[in-house]
């Protein structure tokens, strides 16, 4: 299969006046073409960062420190202002959590996503009026053609959202990433969401990445997916070995509190996400693993490598490569 | 198990003001009954828009219903005439979702609680209820330090148990809560969710646990109901219900979780969620459900299913059944 992404060593600081946030640490992983990738973390676990980091819409006071995004072949990182503008939004898209602070409320929606193809083939967005009523179709709002005329406020949020993935799949794009697409929708309009985004990846062959706090979900609608933790990547493997098969400690205390047992105490990980200005030394998850031993909280856990999968962690050390 | 709230008939339409005369209402609830026994936890589920939050809000006498009545210990406390009288006050004891919103930002914890405090129990000293303040934040899981600061001090876990600390601190009878933990990460959730379940259960409480989650309904919940465009359409026992559902739309709930439920719930693709819930300005005539409902026939456009007991301890609101 081909690889449409491969990020290599990504490391994103933000330099603050309490001191540099570590938000991102050698974060590497692939992407191959037609896959949804799921990206699992709580809060400050760096997902949205790299997010951002792939859309080169990292800000100051964020910076990326190192490492390089290689979009089918070619190193985002060095690509000029202008070159990157014409990537993003038409072959590289994102989709945010809250359709809300995405649209803007006094424009009718078709105008909204008109403008995705009025900036990148010029022209008037009112040429684009019927190309636009045509995606909604795609996305399956109903009554397309007169929708295209509704203001934001006009529509439910399943449908807002709706609004916002047609305009990330005007160009037919090559990469989707989607930032917690669902978390502010109904679980059944949440369903709904999943199986779009999924007949999108069969329609345009688009990758996906598919970020979320909620592994549950992930594990309904990704082919693999990415575990991070404090701004590194944990674990990497398919939608089967991780629910199965989960070989990192975070991965197992993960799925454990996301298992729910009849008239039983809910399991959480004992201990808080850690300060990423002060990040521990070693493996990060460490303080709070119940495996831990010695070398972990001094030393950064190894990568090893087992068959397609790939865990940092030092308890496997004697598998894999 | 004897009844210690009961709710007959509860009906609130809000009004909204479409032109000087022209006027509609949001059937928010619309017929709806519940009991709570002693010593019960009851979930309410539904989507955004169901009602289930205003339901709450009356049966904790924040809202007055514009008809149906409330028994307390058998006693009418509510109707369209009144809310709870002030003997009764501290008896039903609300925490909601947003501690921002709910917890005054000017206000240090200590007075927070303390206002609360002093308004059950009059003629305390100043030391007595600084007292009871510390034996509150205590038993919230809370150090003593932390009733010295502001809320924006503290984090969305923190403020939350101090919600839940409010909440106690008239000692009441009966909690409703209302997706209280919807904004905090697994770990967080897991643990206030312990810790107010260990409150209830070592003071003998009843709790109506509003939620979408249904996976918490799962692990703590004894009875469920479920909630749809104003009205109960599903209510029992919860094993009964989340195993052997028998209205389509607990159906489609349950097909569209994705959480990670051990046991035998319920859950078939062909009930997997279409279409958006209607207005509760304008619901669909008959059955409430019969725009999405896979079962639907012409019977359902034109009757109006009523709630009656199909097993004991299992009431479903269907024509097909």
């Amino acid at each position: 299969m081909d690889k449409i992404l491969e990020v290599r060593n990504l490391t994103v600081h933000y330099y603050l006046p309490q001191g540099v946030v570590r938000a991102l640490e050698n974060v590497s992983f692939d992407l191959y073409k037609g896959e949804i990738l799921g990206v699992a973390g709580e809060s400050g676990s760096g997902k949205s960062t790299l997010a951002l980091a792939i859309m080169r819409l990292i800000q100051s006071p964020g910076k990326i420190i190192s490492g390089e995004i290689l979009f089918r072949g070619r190193d985002l990182l060095k690509l000029s202002e202008n070159e990157m503008r014409r990537i993003r939004g038409k072959m590289i898209t994102m989709i945010f959590q809250d359709p809300n602070s995405y649209l803007n409320p006094v424009y009718q929606v078709g105008a909204q996503v008109a403008e995705v193809y009025e900036a990148h083939n010029g022209g008037s967005y009112r040429d684009y009026l019927s190309r636009v009523a045509e995606l909604f179709k795609i996305v399956r709002i109903a009554d397309p053609q007169r929708r295209v005329y509704a203001y934001p406020h006009q529509l439910s949020g399943g449908m807002k959202q709706r609004v916002l993935i047609s305009m990330s799949i005007a160009h037919k794009p090559d990469l989707i990433i989607a930032d917690e697409p669902t978390s502010a929708l109904d679980v059944t309009i949440q369903a709904e969401i999943i199986d779009l985004l999924n007949d999108i990846r069969d329609r345009y062959g688009s990758s996906i990445i598919f970020i979320s706090h909620d592994l549950s979900l992930l594990l309904e609608i990704s082919d693999r997916i990415m575990i991070m933790y404090a701004g590194r990547v944990a674990e990497i493997g398919s939608r089967d070995e991780i629910k199965n098969d989960p070989k990192h400690p975070y991965t197992k205390a993960l799925l454990r509190s996301l298992t729910y047992e009849r008239k039983s105490k809910l399991y959480s990980i004992p201990g808080s996400i850690p300060s990423l200005i002060n990040p521990p030394s070693g493996c990060r998850f460490a303080p709070r693993c119940r495996e831990a031993i010695d070398i972990c909280s001094k030393q950064d856990p190894p990568k090893i490598s087992l068959g397609g999968r790939v865990v940092y962690c030092h308890l496997l050390r004697g598998e894999g490569q | 198990m004897s009844d210690l709230l009961v709710a007959v008939d509860i009906r609130k339409y809000f009004p909204i003001e479409i032109s000087l005369f022209k006027k509609l209402f949001v059937r928010a609830v619309d017929g709806a009954s519940i009991n709570l026994g002693e010593r019960e936890v009851i979930g309410l589920v539904g989507e955004s828009g169901s009602g289930k939050s205003t339901l709450g809000r009356i049966l904790a006498g924040l809202i007055r219903p514009d008809s149906g009545s409330v028994y307390f210990n058998g006693e009418e406390i509510i109707n369209s005439r009144r809310t709870i009288p002030s003997k009764y006050r501290y008896a039903i004891q609300m925490i909601f979702q947003n501690p921002d919103t709910s917890l005054d930002p000017r206000m240090i914890i200590h007075d927070i609680l303390a206002d609360a405090i002093r308004s059950r129990s009059k003629g305390l000293s100043r030391s007595e209820v600084t007292e009871r303040v510390i034996k509150l934040i205590r038993q919230v899981g809370l150090r003593e330090d932390h009733v010295y600061k502001y809320p924006h001090e503290l984090s969305g876990g923190e403020k939350q148990r101090v919600a839940i600390a409010r909440a106690l601190s008239v000692d009441p009878i009966i909690l409703i809560a209302d997706e209280i933990v919807s904004a905090l990460d697994v770990s967080v959730r897991a643990q206030i969710l312990n810790l107010l379940l260990e409150i209830v259960e070592n003071r003998g409480l009843s709790m109506i646990f509003i939620t979408h989650d249904i996976g918490l309904v799962w692990s703590i919940t004894d009875r469920v109901a479920v909630m749809y465009l104003g009205k109960i359409v599903e209510f029992g026992d919860t094993e009964k219900v989340l195993t052997n559902p028998m209205h389509p739309y607990t159906k489609m709930l349950l097909s569209s979780t994705t959480s990670i439920l051990i046991g035998k719930i319920f859950k078939d693709p062909r009930f997997r969620a279409r279409g958006e819930p209607p207005s509760p300005i304008d619901p669909p005539k008959g059955c409430r459900f019969s725009t999405r409902c896979p079962l639907v026939d012409k019977e359902c456009l034109f009757n109006e299913p009523i709630l009656r007991e199909v097993e004991n301890d299992h009431f479903v609101a269907c024509l097909k059944i």
